[in-house]
């Protein structure tokens, strides 16, 4: 049999939290899952560290906003940091209603948690899913999470000069060599072959391109060049 | 004894001669460089004037027309100068008056301190020709006083040497040496040497009865500056001049050698230059001193015929001399030949001279000898008009001295209550200069003083202003933590609880609730976004603008940015940020929602101190009046007016919509 994984849902709402215990129970994994609800950041932080001896939580998932004026933790940030202090292997995802690119942006590049997902979009399969990947310490966002980030990316582009010039130029020349001698920087100066290709890399990175032809159709079909 | 009192008369003449002589030289000695051939010519003829010449008036009227109608002031008023000495020594005061205005109109018209000098040197003459001898001083120093004063040296000498001649005659020996020193001062400082050996020879004169050897000392000094000048036959008269000195010098001493010695030299001088072309004067003194020098020391018929000669020289030009001369051939007479008749002819005729040309000394001695050579009947009538004229003589000249004393003193006085006033003036100016320092200062201190109210009240009102701007500041940044906190109330209680009743409406298949509850919590969510706003402490104003742009951005509606990146944001106030943040959202949403728009640009910029962000698309455009816009707008543009700025829309229907806010960064 495999080892039971243990995982503890923080949310403000009871009623939400009791969705997802009841969403486990009905699934067939339950027997596998060992489900703990929290309604309040503190409560969560005292049981994660009470556990941490005898039987420590593989996955907490957490709101973002808990509506309280009696606790010491305001928000789902704050217990995401205080929780990887407390320990350090415990795999942490989002699920919360927060659906704006800059919260998204922000707790990504902040709290790197290894999940973010929307409780719009949440059910059953997305949650197996995503604890599956968890566990295996990969990344799992929602679909529109995905979404918003790589469009994220796209208008960080389209407000790099250099990086539209590279992406305008790119097509053209059959080397990248070639390239060096039309890119200019904001002063003027030409660009080098190392920057060229430091920038490529990032450029491929931020839209999830195989190779530099893939990055130009990507960019063309995102709408970052015409 | 009676030789001496020959001497004393030829050496009056000669002074007289020799002053009248300086007195022109200096007139004319200097040079008149002019273009104009008129100016020359006249200038030359008015040079050529000398002392011993009678002025052709008629001639000099003449020259005065033309230089009139050439405006020449400089040569008319020389003119005028010479026609004043003319007039005086004829005695014609009515035309010398009129003389006189006409220099004195010249001076009003040309304002020439010349003119005034000359105007009153004349004066000074004409009362020294009429013997009012303090009028004459007072005249003669205006005159002199004035060519130091501007500079015109050579012509103060024409001064001096009629003060000096004035200080002789009433025998103020002490006045002379000063009023010589100072002529002597300036002669030095225009290195006149004319000036220079004239001084110093007259010096001379004036000194070598008392003592010889000053007086011989002086003819040194003055032959020496003789050497220095430059124009030879001016040098020579000089010269001339000198030897005549020496040697009638060595005839009041009765050296009668050393006198003939000299008169031998000038007369070789004489007649190696032909000196009696320009100065006939000079021959006929080197003759009678020869003669006389002979007669004494033996050679008698050659001293009687230079005497003859020299008396003959003189012809109408020079009736003083041919009186004096005919005396020394009266006396030779008298007392070499003791020719009885022929001395009563001659002295007859130069008593007649003398009275002719009012020369009471040279009437003196004449008289005198008459008195010695006629019997006694006779004799008693002259010694009695001799005592008389000699009475009258000696109280006139005291007469003089103590009126010229009188002047003197009274000068003296005017000049130290002169200075006093002056004085006086000087420390009233300066205490005028300290109420008007005072004055300054005083306006200075009230100038500072509003200055400073100024600066206060300007620093008052901008503190104000400052005051007011940060408590904007506050009271938005208050809103803005009450919007934040219905917002997130809103959106976790409201919608939270509305989710829920959602998942649960949905679950159970109540469709006809669920639909519009799931409307229901979005529009409260969205309503939620909106007035919430985010803090930018911990995330940069950048990374959250394009966050926010992320949010709307869609291929077919494209959002460039521009100047993002140029702007420094750290130093932008939050409150600032958020404004521009709310009001970049509300604008890229409405555009969104109700423009059709296929692309939005932002613009951000800081210039003088202002934020400002332009925003537009290129939508259908809609009514700026609509209600239906109103609502977001008037939140925006209240929050930008909260912080002293500005927003401005403008909407052109199928073209776009352009927001443009600008905000105040400082006070």
């Amino acid at each position: 049999m495999e080892k039971d994984i243990k995982i503890l849902f923080v949310d403000d709402h009871l009623l939400i939290l009791k969705g997802f215990l009841s969403m486990f129970k009905e699934s067939e994994s339950f027997n596998k899952i060992n489900v703990v609800i929290k309604t309040s950041g503190d409560e969560a932080l005292q049981t994660v560290k009470n556990a941490l001896e005898t039987d420590p939580f593989d996955i907490v998932f957490t709101d973002l906003s808990f509506n309280t004026t009696t606790n010491t933790i305001h928000s789902g940030e704050t217990l995401i940091k205080e929780l990887k202090k407390a320990a350090p292997n415990l795999k942490i995802g989002v699920i919360t209603g927060h659906s704006e690119t800059n919260r998204i942006y922000n707790v990504i590049t902040n709290l790197n948690p290894l999940a973010y997902i929307l409780k719009d979009s949440c059910n059953l399969t997305e949650l197996n899913f995503a604890i599956e990947r968890m566990l295996n310490d990969e990344v799992y966002y929602s679909h529109i999470v995905h979404q918003k980030i790589l469009k994220r990316s796209i208008i960080q582009i389209s407000m790099d000069e250099i990086a539209l010039q590279i992406l305008e130029e790119l097509p053209k020349h059959p080397k990248i060599g070639n390239l060096v001698g039309h890119i200019v920087n904001s002063n003027g100066k030409l660009l080098q072959i190392r920057s060229i290709e430091k920038k490529l890399s990032d450029l491929r990175i931020s839209l999830n391109a195989q190779n530099n032809t893939d990055l130009v159709l990507k960019a063309k079909e995102l709408g970052v060049v015409d | 004894m009676i030789l001496r009192k020959r001497i004393s008369t030829y050496k009056k003449h000669c002074l007289f001669f020799i002053a009248f002589l300086l007195s022109f030289h200096f007139s004319f000695g200097q040079n008149f460089t002019s273009k104009k051939k008129i100016k020359d010519s006249i200038a030359t003829y008015f040079n050529s004037l000398k002392y011993y010449k009678r002025k052709d008036i008629e001639k000099i009227k003449k020259y005065q027309k033309i230089l009139k109608e050439n405006n020449l002031d400089t040569l008319l008023l020389d003119s005028y100068f010479f026609l004043g000495i003319e007039y005086v020594s004829k005695k014609d005061s009515l035309n010398f008056a009129k003389n006189l205005n006409a220099i004195d109109k010249i001076y009003k018209k040309t304002n020439s301190e010349l003119a005034k000098s000359q105007y009153y040197y004349l004066k000074g003459t004409y009362f020294n020709s009429n013997n009012v001898i303090d009028s004459a001083y007072t005249y003669f120093q205006k005159a002199k006083n004035i060519c130091v004063k501007n500079n015109l040296f050579k012509h103060s000498y024409r001064s001096f040497y009629s003060l000096m001649e004035l200080q002789r005659r009433i025998k103020d020996a002490h006045g002379l040496d000063l009023t010589a020193i100072e002529a002597i001062t300036l002669a030095k400082k225009a290195k006149d040497y004319y000036g220079l050996s004239d001084i110093y020879a007259y010096i001379g004169l004036n000194h070598f009865e008392t003592n010889l050897e000053k007086g011989l000392d002086n003819y040194k000094k003055s032959s020496f500056y003789t050497k220095k000048i430059k124009d030879s036959i001016d040098k020579q008269i000089y010269t001339t001049l000198g030897y005549l000195n020496y040697s009638y010098t060595y005839v009041f001493y009765n050296d009668f050698k050393k006198a003939l010695f000299y008169a031998k030299k000038a007369d070789s001088v004489n007649n190696q230059y032909q000196l009696f072309k320009y100065d006939k004067g000079l021959q006929i003194v080197t003759k009678q001193n020869i003669g006389v020098s002979n007669i004494v020391l033996g050679n008698e018929a050659f001293g009687l015929k230079q005497l003859n000669e020299s008396k003959d020289l003189c012809g109408e030009d020079y009736p003083m001399k041919k009186a004096l001369i005919l005396y020394d051939i009266g006396f030779y007479y008298q007392n070499f030949k003791k020719d009885l008749k022929t001395t009563r002819i001659v002295i007859n005729e130069a008593l007649k001279l003398a009275k002719k040309i009012s020369d009471p000394d040279t009437e003196l001695y004449c008289l005198k000898v008459l008195a010695e050579i006629s019997n006694p009947v006779e004799s008693n009538k002259y010694y009695k008009k001799y005592i008389k004229l000699s009475d009258s003589l000696f109280s006139k000249k005291n007469e003089l001295k103590d009126s010229y004393a009188l002047v003197k003193y009274e000068t003296k006085e005017k000049e130290a209550e002169n200075n006093f006033l002056r004085q006086e003036n000087i420390s009233n100016i300066i205490k005028l200069e300290n109420i008007l320092h005072k004055n300054r200062i005083i306006q200075l201190i009230a100038f500072l003083f509003i200055l400073i109210i100024v600066f206060i009240i300007i620093f008052y009102y901008q503190r104000q202003k400052s005051l007011i701007y940060i408590n904007n500041l506050a009271k938005a940044t208050a809103r803005e933590e009450e919007r934040q906190k219905i917002a997130s109330n809103l959106h976790d209680k409201i919608v939270g609880d509305l989710r829920l009743i959602y998942q649960k409406a949905e679950t159970s298949n109540q469709i006809e609730i669920s639909k519009p509850l799931f409307k229901l919590k979005e529009e409260i969510r969205n309503l939620s976004h909106k007035l919430s706003s985010v803090s930018f402490e911990e995330v940069y104003f950048k990374e959250q603008m394009i966050n926010l742009i992320s949010d709307y951005f869609s291929p077919d509606f494209k959002i460039k940015t521009h100047g993002l990146n140029d702007v420094d944001w750290k130093n932008v106030n939050n409150t600032i940020k958020r404004t521009i943040y709310l009001v970049a959202r509300e604008a890229i949403q409405n555009s969104k929602k109700h423009s059709e728009a296929t692309s939005l640009n932002l613009f951000f910029e800081i210039s003088n101190k202002k934020l400002s962000l332009k925003i537009n698309d290129n939508g259908k455009g809609f009514d700026i009046n609509s209600p239906k816009y109103g609502l977001g707008l008037k939140n925006q543009k209240q929050r930008v007016e909260e912080l002293n700025g500005v927003l401005l829309l403008e909407s052109i229907i199928n073209i776009g919509t352009t927001t443009t806010i600008d905000i105040p960064l400082t006070v």
